[in-house]
């Protein structure tokens, strides 16, 4: 029956007298939401932070077009305004949640399934956000509906992002010495950093629900976490993309599977910008390399099993706190690149050597920061590493769009299940009590005080 | 007007949080502008057309026509939808019912319009009416430029087939848009289109151009707003319509 669609859509392609032939034709394959006594339970009870949610979407939608039809002369420019135009839609918010095509309706012509992934994977937030600040479902039954919703997100649509770690999903998608890695952080480096704060920003709103229950205490978590965006992050932001392991552990024990959802979300966007703003492709090359890398960070059977390997760097941490450790280079998303070069460099050295130089690492370090920086060589982390290290060994297959060197990803996984393939499982999170909302374990330059509150 | 003022107070108390699709046109919603893209899958949105028509005999009369719409299956929705019309014009009261399928073959590409096709069925419900007619259209929408004002350009086609022709009846009838939409702001789109369109009754066509707004009043919610004027004869002399598009929250659904 769809074949026969299919071929019915395609003569009527040619009736319409456009250049089908070569062209890559897919479905919308849009599903709803799933419904239950939370829906929009966010939007009613936590109308700010749905707004500002609504304005991060609203960011990430219109960086696909910026990217893409920006020339890479003009990026400086194009980053300080994209980069205003992001923050002042952040504090003047839309009152609706935008889907990607809404704001980036150029890109969505020849990406269709990166916007199928990001909208599917939107609604899996707003679902989960939604669970939370439901008072209709009780704190102990949070847990078997996020469950579900991590069912409902996994099942309808073959886009979804894969429930399992990001330091396998990375390795799986070996993007590294791609020509584009590093690209988009290094050329827009104040748009990078909105993102950052974004990323911080949804990960913490999960976590201040976490800690303040059902009850009003929820809404006095959200509202300093949420003030707090304004008042301190956006003003000295993070300098690397925070992982949910790292700014929602709490969260992350109740449901690890949607915890690495975002966190395979978020990486999507990161490398999808990194392929628009690089000049060097054409679009049917940009399609080739983003659905492999869609496929790659995407649900594979198999994932479930593997959602619990990683370890809590901040167990006890506390949103309210806008603490020195999620500000700086060091942290979860750089020690996984940092071990995916080790892992790879004996495949890609002269002499073999197991453990790359150090000026390859300060290399790496600098290009994994916003912007460029001083010492820093201009162009990919490829073309970086060639200047420091020209004898490197590179796989030029495996550089294409497209094509990925089945060997690293094999030598990294590999790597992984050594290091990682034996640790213990986060342990789950009780949640038969509901907790009770403590002060904020942080000093007052770590933390947002809002006139008259506590 | 009675029924207007009514819709308005009914949006008013109704309003409230929810993720109905602004940038989605539906015919009717508010001018007969429609686009290539179907409800999501699984979707449910509940309908209501109100529209004031002032005839070009200069009689006032009122057209609702509430609707149930489904996203079933994958890239295609299915509506089933009551006419009703009240005041000068005739045949009054409950028209005929219909129930309508479109199918989408594809997501647009940079060359490629989007194309959709519609078909479906009007039973004889009405009075004076016979016979079940077929309806078979397309539908082709196509982004234009490299704005992020989502600028789109759609052509709708239509034809009815009346299987028991009646005296002075046509053996069919044709409905033709050619419309324009874009995003003015977040929540807001404006839309323009001519259509044409013939009646059962032979040698009988409307002509009308038209303008609309749509308003997403909240997640769930959306509220449009538009007026049309006729050209030439048997056209009507002006119309205007409020619709109301509610996502449904029920029956929860989830895989167990």
């Amino acid at each position: 029956m769809t074949r026969t669609l299919g071929l019915l859509g395609s003569a009527l392609c040619l009736l319409v007298g456009s250049a089908c032939g070569g062209m890559h034709l897919e479905q919308r394959d849009r599903v709803t939401f799933m419904r239950g006594p939370h829906n929009y339970d966010f939007y009613s009870r936590h109308n700010d932070p749905f707004e500002t949610s609504a304005a991060i979407h609203f960011a990430h939608a219109k960086a696909h077009d910026v990217l893409q039809l920006t020339p890479k002369g003009k990026a400086y420019y194009h980053d300080a305004a994209f980069n205003a135009e992001s923050v002042a839609y952040t504090y003047n918010p839309p009152r609706l949640e935008p889907h990607m095509e809404l704001y980036g309706p150029y890109t969505g012509r020849f990406l269709w399934q990166l916007y199928r992934a990001i909208d599917w994977t939107h609604v899996h937030h707003g679902e989960t956000y939604d669970i939370l600040s439901s008072r209709q479902i009780d704190w102990d039954r949070k847990k078997e509906w996020t469950d579900r919703q991590v069912r409902y997100y996994l099942e309808l649509n073959d886009r979804a992002r894969s429930p399992a770690p990001l330091d396998v999903t990375m390795r799986r998608a070996n993007v590294m010495m791609k020509p584009y890695f590093g690209i988009f952080r290094s050329l827009y480096p104040q748009s990078t950093t909105y993102f950052y704060v974004a990323h911080w920003w949804h990960p913490a709103i999960y976590e201040a629900m976490m800690l303040g229950g059902n009850d009003e205490e929820q809404d006095e978590a959200v509202r300093e976490t949420h003030e707090q965006t304004f008042s301190r992050v956006f003003h000295d932001r993070p300098s690397r993309m925070l992982l949910s392991r790292e700014m929602m552990p709490r969260y992350s024990r109740l449901s690890p599977e949607s915890a690495n959802i975002f966190d395979n979300l978020h990486m999507i966007h990161g490398i999808a910008y990194a392929i628009l703003a690089y000049e060097g492709w054409d679009e049917e090359q940009k399609r080739a390399e983003m659905y492999r890398v869609l496929d790659a960070l995407g649900y594979q059977p198999g994932d479930e099993e593997l959602a619990r390997k990683f370890s809590l760097p901040y167990p006890d941490m506390d949103p309210r706190c806008y603490e020195g450790w999620m500000k700086g280079y060091e942290g979860e998303m750089n020690r996984i690149m940092e071990e995916m070069l080790r892992e790879m460099w004996p495949g890609m050295s002269a002499d073999g050597s197991s453990d790359p130089p150090p000026n390859v690492m300060h290399q790496l370090r600098l290009k994994l920061s916003p912007g460029y920086q001083p010492g820093e060589h201009p162009g990919s982390l490829h073309q970086a590493l060639m200047k420091e290290y020209p004898q490197m060994k590179m796989d030029k297959e495996g550089m294409a769009p497209g094509k990925a060197s089945e060997k690293m990803v094999r030598t990294m996984i590999k790597g992984w299940s050594e290091k990682y393939g034996n640790m213990p499982e986060v342990p789950p999170i009780a949640m038969t009590d509901e907790p009770s909302l403590r002060p904020a374990p942080c000093g007052p330059e770590e933390r947002h005080h809002s006139a008259g509150r506590r | 007007m009675r029924i207007l003022v009514i819709t308005m107070l009914a949006v008013g108390a109704l309003a409230m949080p929810a993720r109905a699709d602004v940038s989605d046109l539906e015919e009717g919603f508010p001018t007969a502008l429609t686009d290539a893209y179907p409800k999501e899958y699984l979707g449910r949105e509940a309908q209501l057309v109100n529209r004031f028509i002032r005839t070009d005999k200069e009689e006032d009369g009122f057209f609702f026509e509430p609707r149930l719409e489904f996203g079933f299956p994958r890239n295609a929705q299915i509506s089933v939808a009551v006419p009703f019309r009240a005041g000068e014009l005739e045949p009054d009261g409950l028209g005929d019912v219909r129930v309508e399928a479109l199918y989408n073959f594809n997501q647009e590409t940079l060359g490629v319009p989007a194309v959709s096709l519609i078909a479906g069925l009007e039973t004889p419900t009405g009075d004076d009416s016979e016979g079940v007619d077929p309806i078979v259209g397309a539908v082709f929408s196509k982004t234009l430029g490299r704005s992020s004002l989502l600028h789109r350009l759609h052509l709708v086609g239509r034809y009815q087939f009346n299987s028991e022709e009646q005296a002075d009846e046509r053996d069919g009838r044709y409905e033709a848009v050619v419309g324009y939409s874009r995003r003015v702001s977040p929540q807001l789109f404006i839309l323009f289109d001519y259509l044409r369109e013939q009646d059962l009754k032979e040698h009988e066509e409307t002509n009308l151009v038209e303008a609309g707004l749509r308003y997403g009043l909240s997640p769930i919610w959306v509220l449009s707003a538009g007026v049309g004027f006729g050209i030439g004869a048997e056209s009507p002399e002006v119309q205007a319509t409020v619709g109301l598009q509610r996502e449904l929250l029920i029956p929860y659904s989830s895989p167990e």
